[in-house]
């Protein structure tokens, strides 16, 4: 633990609400906007919406009317306001952990308005104003559906309708409130050589948290059959949405010790974490802000030097020789190694996307087991393949995806104009150096880990990598879909709030679509329906068909084209 | 060599760049001037391949500007205004990655990075361990105008070069370019900093709303114009003649 950051006057400053107008202004424009500025037909200039944010919302509401159905399956009202106050949880904190270090964390900001009269407690008050009107823009889209369709649900009524809304909102406060107290307090407590680090194992450690609270607790009430009766486990009252659903009972005219209770619990927790943030982590934050940006790393340690610099020494080194053949290969490779190791801004908007794939095997492990399935006794009855084990594999390669989305934007998006200008004869060198980094530091390391965990647990690393095989082999072809049809400059964007949080739901989305083709295939294989060995001389197959018709449709045999925006992003 | 024939870029309503119409020759360092807004780095981006033309046509070293575009990329190097690199890497990080993007061998990146350190003074342990995030704004375009002449180029691009340079180092950079034009390069240079540009280039252009609005060596322009210093006919051509008088009335209304 470092000493605090010293409280300077601007710190002591009260909130001035005149000034917190003015940074909303802006970070709303700024929310809004793309960043870039485009024509129209008409030929007049105008700036582009920022789509990410608009998508998200679309998505969102349709994922809500999922929730909403649960409504009529004759689910108990005070449990399907735990689901979908649940779902409401996971919607706000996952988009939170993942944007909230662009606002918190802007080091450019301090260049724009750190000389300004402003008080910590106002920039703080405005980022947190800031943020949770994006945690709102979310959970309302969430929250349509469902909230009209409890009204169908055991025990409920018209009164559902704001009572949910109530609690919803107030869950998005306590999400909102939570994370940037977290947040706050590693600011102003971890010393600042670590703070890069911690934050960013924080980010994996809560989004873990919140994948698992979302996916386990709805699974031990469905377990439990808690819709056919009220009453609650015990366990149940450690997770939040319990007690925002306890005020949803209460709004809807429930009084009784239990719903008192638990809404008690959640405006208490609401208020203690309001407390915290406003009082102790507030008042130094724009000491503290600066605190971490100017003593931040600046040298690379031994270690990063001479991993860099040693690129054909050693067995890395070896391996970095064959496979990048190419002199752009291996600058975008090192380049971009780099950014994922060193840069804070891509580190916190990136690492907690990494751990998604071995959230579903362990919700697996925990709530229903997940056995070996080449040695399952019935696998009529169990199934042969649960869609857990393949979601673990087909989560890797669409977090493979995920990095390369990831890798394209940078607070350094201006210095993008050297790839530009530098004779590099086709956009692949530039793709496969991206494509080669995230393969090598990313998805292989991630199905080793898989490999050991199910080797481990099966106690059979066969029969663990007979399970694994057939998704390493299609790896190279998910990689390729996010190179299809555009060109892909690692570090060249500036990043705009949502855009990270739509990829990552579109990465889920589609990993349960093709683990739901691959692992029925792997399933058929299982069953011996057919022949399991079909399946791995089929999927190495169909990778490399798959790699090249999407390597034909892709623009990499051409050269980088000149941009014709006016505002180009690495110009 | 740079020919430039009707060289044009629309933005919608707005019209950048207006046909320039251009030619320099090999060795020549050529000043660009022009007010802000006036099309000077939307020029130089057309010529580098980073924006494309909306009409006309140019040529660097007798290469098609459209058609032979990454032989020209090979050939030239570029400062852009921004000065931006990836502030994540180290000052010789990043020369490497520039260098391996020209294709250039290991050893032969190793070999210039060592001379540009010293020319320019970067000590060896700033250039091997401080991130770039660290470095001085002066330090990092040092760092910038290396990399663009890492590969030896033969025309040089440079969009403003001299931000954040100290005096000495602005010295130093004046006298290379010049060597290196005297060695037959070709330079392109962009600035408002009339001074600079008057003591070393060799031919002046300047441009305002797109257009070429004067071209010669200082003499020349000083015999059409009329006026003595660079800036007084900067002003004439561009229509800034009352620049002193606003300036002063402006103060005046800060009287409160």
């Amino acid at each position: 633990m470092d000493t605090l950051t010293p409280i300077t006057p601007v710190d002591k400053l009260p909130v001035d609400w005149r000034h917190v107008k003015a940074l909303l202004a802006v970070y709303f424009k700024q929310d809004l906007r793309s960043g870039k500025a485009a024509m129209r037909p008409d030929k007049n200039q105008y700036i582009k919406t920022n789509w990410a944010l608009l998508m998200l919302v679309g998505t969102y509401s349709i994922m809500g009317l999922i929730v909403g159905m649960i409504a009529f399956t004759g689910a108990d009202v005070l449990f399907y306001s735990i689901l979908a106050l649940s779902f409401t949880l996971i919607v706000v904190a996952l988009a939170i952990v993942i944007e909230s270090g662009n606002v918190l964390f802007n080091e450019s900001e301090a260049d724009v308005i750190g000389h300004l009269p402003i008080g910590s407690r106002t920039i703080f008050l405005a980022k947190i104003i800031n943020l949770f009107a994006f945690t709102l823009l979310l959970a309302i889209p969430a929250n349509l559906f469902p909230t009209i369709c409890g009204i169908a649900a055991t025990r409920s009524g018209w009164l559902f309708i704001p009572a949910h809304l109530i609690s919803s909102v107030a869950m998005a406060v306590f999400a909102s409130a939570l994370i940037v107290t977290v947040y706050g307090l590693l600011m102003r407590y971890v010393s600042r050589e670590r703070f890069d680090s911690i934050i960013t194992y924080c980010q994996v450690g809560l989004a873990m948290f919140f994948i698992l609270g979302y996916q386990v607790m709805p699974r031990l009430v469905e377990k439990y059959q808690f819709g056919a009766n009220t009453q609650l486990r015990w366990y149940l009252l450690l997770f939040p949405p319990t007690w925002f659903a306890g005020l949803t009972m209460l709004v809807m005219g429930e009084i009784n010790a239990l719903t008192l209770g638990l809404s008690a619990v959640s405006i208490l927790s609401i208020i203690t974490l309001g407390f915290i943030a406003l009082r102790k982590v507030a008042a130094g934050y724009s000491s503290q802000m600066s605190g971490i940006s100017a003593d931040r790393p600046r040298r690379t340690t031994e270690g990063e030097r001479l991993k860099f610099s040693q690129n054909r020494i050693g067995l890395m080194g070896a391996i970095k020789t064959a496979i990048l053949r190419r002199p752009a290969e291996r600058a975008v490779f090192d380049l971009a190694l780099v950014y994922l190791k060193r840069n804070r801004e891509t580190r916190v908007r990136l690492y907690p996307s990494l751990a998604y794939f071995i959230v579903f095997p362990f919700i697996a492990l925990i709530t229903e087991g997940l056995p070996d399935p080449f040695l399952q006794v019935d696998p009529l009855i169990k199934g042969g393949l649960s869609l857990y084990s393949v979601m673990g594999p087909a989560f890797v390669c669409f977090i493979g995806q995920t990095a390369v989305e990831g890798l394209i934007f940078s607070e350094h998006y201006r210095a993008a104009y050297i790839f530009r200008i530098a004779p590099v004869s086709h956009l692949g060198e530039i793709h496969q150096g991206m494509r080669k980094v995230v393969l090598m530091l990313i998805v292989l390391p991630e199905f080793i880990i898989l490999f050991a965990f199910y080797a481990a647990l099966w106690r059979d690393p066969l029969h663990a990598f007979l399970v694994i095989a057939p998704w390493i082999a299609i790896a190279p072809a998910t990689l390729m879909v996010s190179f299809t049809f555009r060109e892909v400059i690692p570090l060249s964007t500036k990043y705009q709030k949502g855009q990270q949080t739509s990829r990552n739901l579109m990465i889920v989305m589609s990993a349960f679509i093709v683990a739901i083709f691959l692992g029925g295939a792997q399933w058929l294989g299982v069953k011996g329906i057919i022949p399991y060995w079909m399946i791995l001389a089929g999927a190495p197959v169909l990778s490399a068909l798959l790699y090249l018709l999407l390597r034909a449709v892709s623009r990499e045999s051409r050269p980088l084209p000149p941009v014709d925006e006016k505002e180009s992003s690495d110009g | 060599m740079i020919v430039l024939e009707n060289l044009t870029k629309v933005y919608g309503s707005t019209v950048a760049v207006d046909r320039v119409s251009l030619t320099v020759p090999p060795g020549q360092l050529l000043g660009y001037l022009g007010p802000n807004g006036a099309g000077k780095s939307t020029t130089v981006k057309m010529l580098t391949g980073m924006i494309a033309p909306t009409i006309g046509r140019a040529e660097i070293c007798g290469l098609d500007l459209q058609r032979d575009q990454l032989a020209i990329k090979r050939i030239i190097g570029y400062v852009p205004e921004s000065g931006a690199v990836f502030e994540s890497l180290t000052g010789r990080e990043y020369l490497e990655m520039v260098g391996r993007l020209y294709g250039l061998a290991d050893a032969l990146i190793a070999d210039r990075v060592l001379k540009f350190a010293d020319f320019f003074e970067l000590g060896r342990d700033t250039l091997d361990n401080k991130l770039l995030s660290a470095y001085s704004k002066g330090m990092r375009q040092k760092v910038v105008i290396s990399a663009s002449l890492i590969h030896n180029p033969r025309v040089i691009f440079f969009d403003e070069p001299l931000n954040g340079l100290d005096a000495s180092t602005q010295l130093m950079f004046k006298t290379l370019i010049k060597n290196l034009a005297a060695e037959g390069k070709t330079i392109f240079y962009c600035s408002h900093i009339m001074d600079v540009v008057e003591r070393t280039c060799d031919r002046i252009v300047i441009i305002d709303q797109g257009r070429i609005v004067a071209d010669g060596t200082l003499s020349q322009l000083q015999e059409a114009s009329g006026e003595g210093s660079l800036e007084r006919i900067f002003n004439k051509l561009t229509s800034h003649t009352d620049v002193e008088e606003r300036a002063e009335e402006f103060s005046r209304t800060f009287s409160f």
